[in-house]
């Protein structure tokens, strides 16, 4: 594959399917890593909790119910970029099952 | 440099407010740039984006694109985003501190191109008078 | 508190009350007083509530953050929503703008006998230089403190005696016999008129202008209270005064020139002319604060230089904007549009977009990145869920309201 640049911004609220078609998720978040050589990605939070906790929901999250605020506490799930297929950024697939997904902590 | 080991690229970066050394603003970053090199190379961000176009296809490309040949058509240049280098990024905080100086920045272009053509022109702007 | 804070708090008040009443408030408050009577009081006192609970908290988010509130907006929620707050302010400020244009040009008629279109361009034009060429202190205090004259209409209240027993009676809300598409209208303009976005983002931006800090918090929370119930109550007599001349009389209010008959009738020619000054005054203030506060809306959510302290040269496009702003603003008032049915029209458009503004609160007001340890009480929670209902249920009957009881 040659190298190829994509933005961040266009993957953002795009619906990740696995590769039996299934949807996934939508991507809501890319953790990054930084480090001397440069910032590397390591995962894509997909789904509803990774908005969530994007917009730092767990503040007011007890003011609705606290096992709301529970569920949004706990980690969201995060694909590995191994995992990720970003080939054509505008239908972005998983490179395995959904229930394959090796998640990873937020 | 004093950045964060581990970062959420949206919620940190994008959108956050750009400053200089001196703390001046230079805009925000409207758009973040991935490098991808196959399937077994880690994506790397490489770049951060900043730029009317950029925003304009954040909320539709494909009206961005239709504008834009609308005015090709009427004979207007398409302004290019500015691309800034990762490496630039001296601090991620609350803004982001970019190792440049706002005075020669090319993200100001716009600022100064309207200095330069109105703002001048109508008196009592602050502008001293040159000696 | 220090004497030098105690200072700063009675300034803010004087200036929440100079901001607080403006074209919007005085002709959606008159009228209800002459359409029903005191029944309208409580959608004042309703609507003054909200704002004194979102003020408090753009200026907590302004003195703890330093970021003003469009800024958290972008940052927070990301462009994509942005963009909905953005070119709704746009429109509706504009179209308040307008209005304000067109009070002073009635003002202006009122004083001098000369139609109110041919006062757009004048008045416009002060506007802009005031804010080419002044700073944020003149505007926010010098303009604010004349805004005392529309202290004119309590006065005016109190001559009419109107009994206190009737006007407690409004606080508590009642259904008229009839004409109730006009009653709701009435509630949603006077709500929309007082929980006025330009007002909180103005607020807060000031706050950022003045250098708020941690120790800001109890003045800001004086301010807003005192500043706010001020105002409201400045509203309320204007309501009190448009009841005790007009709906004891059955007149109904089709033009600005009636209002100052409020004033006129208990306070005679000085009352008519210190309504007029004090329409100019009011709407004057308001027209300086909104253009500023669309000029700030852009700066912050696009992370350009701002400040009305920098020179023109400094801000280019800060200073473009309202520019762009106050001309566009003035043209409707020029071509002659009723500015009364305009004002009724833009604040009733207000309550539209309001859940969009209130929303972002709930999210904001609770991240501790922005506000530390300085985050809602529950309590002050329940206010800004209570307030976005309040806002999302007024945005949907505010256009069949228009339809139906807006004439």
């Amino acid at each position: 594959m040659k190298q190829r640049h994509i933005h961040v911004e266009y993957l953002l609220g795009r619906t990740v399917r696995d590769i039996d078609g299934r949807r996934a998720g939508r991507i809501e978040e890319i953790q990054v890593e930084l480090s001397s050589r440069g910032c590397f990605v390591t995962g894509f939070v997909l789904g509803a909790r990774g908005l969530l906790k994007r917009l730092s929901f767990r503040g007011i999250a007890p003011l609705f119910t606290p096992s709301l605020a529970a569920n949004v506490q706990r980690r969201a799930e995060v694909v590995p970029w191994q995992q990720m297929d970003l080939n054509d950024p505008k239908c972005p697939r998983l490179r395995c099952r959904k229930d394959e997904i090796h998640t990873m902590p937020a | 440099m004093s950045k964060p080991q581990k970062l959420h690229l949206i919620r940190d970066v994008l959108d956050k407010l750009l400053v200089d050394r001196d703390n001046v603003p230079l805009g925000r970053v409207d758009g973040i740039v991935l490098l991808l090199r196959g399937e077994q190379t880690q994506p790397r961000v490489v770049q951060i984006e900043c730029g009317m176009v950029t925003l304009w296809r954040r909320l539709s490309i494909r009206w961005a694109d239709r504008t834009y040949r609308i005015g090709r058509r009427l004979g207007l240049r398409r302004q290019r985003p500015v691309r800034v280098d990762w490496s630039k990024i001296d601090n991620i905080g609350r803004e982001l501190t970019l190792d440049v100086l706002a005075k020669h920045s090319p993200l100001l272009a716009g600022e100064r191109w309207l200095l330069e053509r109105v703002i001048r022109h109508i008196p009592g702007n602050g502008m001293k008078k040159e000696t | 508190m220090k004497p030098k804070q105690i200072f700063e708090v009675a300034l803010g008040v004087v200036t929440s009350v100079g901001g607080f009443l403006e074209v919007g408030s005085i002709a959606t408050a008159a009228q209800a007083g002459a359409m029903f009577g005191f029944q309208l009081v409580w959608a004042v006192v309703l609507g003054t509530l909200c704002l004194i609970f979102l003020i408090e908290m753009s200026g907590r988010l302004a003195a703890i953050s330093h970021h003003p509130l469009p800024a958290a907006v972008r940052e927070r929620f990301g462009f994509h929503y942005f963009a909905m707050p953005l070119l709704a302010e746009t429109v509706i400020d504009l179209l308040v703008l307008a209005s304000e244009i067109g009070g002073v040009c009635l003002g202006l008629q009122l004083l001098t006998g000369v139609r109110f279109f041919y006062w757009a361009v004048p008045v416009a034009f002060i506007i802009w230089l005031l804010l080419w060429r002044g700073t944020f202190s003149i505007i926010e205090y010098g303009v604010s403190i004349l805004g005392l004259t529309t202290v004119v209409f309590i006065v005016a209240a109190a001559k009419a005696h109107p009994g206190f027993h009737n006007i407690g009676a409004g606080f508590l809300p009642t259904l008229p016999g009839d004409h109730k598409a006009q009653y709701w209208f009435l509630a949603v303009s006077i709500i929309g008129a007082t929980i006025s976005p330009y007002l909180v983002n103005f607020y807060s931006s000031g706050a950022v202008e003045d250098k708020w800090s941690e120790k800001d918090l109890v003045p800001n929370r004086l301010t807003a209270g005192i500043g706010m119930s001020f105002g409201g109550t400045i509203s309320i007599a204007v309501l009190v005064a448009a009841v005790m001349v007009f709906h004891s009389r059955a007149i109904s209010i089709d033009t600005y020139e009636q209002i100052a008959m409020e004033v006129t009738a208990p306070l005679g020619i000085w009352g008519y002319r210190i309504f007029g000054i004090a329409l100019i005054i009011a709407c004057f203030g308001a027209a300086l604060e909104l253009s500023l506060d669309i000029a700030y809306v852009y700066a912050q959510g696009f992370g350009w230089r701002w400040s009305e302290d920098l020179q023109p040269i400094e801000a280019s496009r800060f200073t473009l904007v309202y520019t762009i702003f106050i001309f566009a603003g003035c043209l409707p008032i020029m071509f002659g549009i009723d500015p009364l049915k305009l004002t009724l029209f833009s604040m009733a458009a207000t309550a539209l977009i309001l859940p969009l503004i209130v929303f972002p609160f709930l999210i904001i007001m609770n991240d501790k990145r922005y506000l530390r340890n300085h985050t809602n009480s529950v309590f002050a929670n329940a206010v800004v869920c209570f307030v976005i209902l309040l806002a999302a249920a007024m945005a949907i009957v505010a256009i069949p309201l228009e339809i139906l009881g807006g004439h």
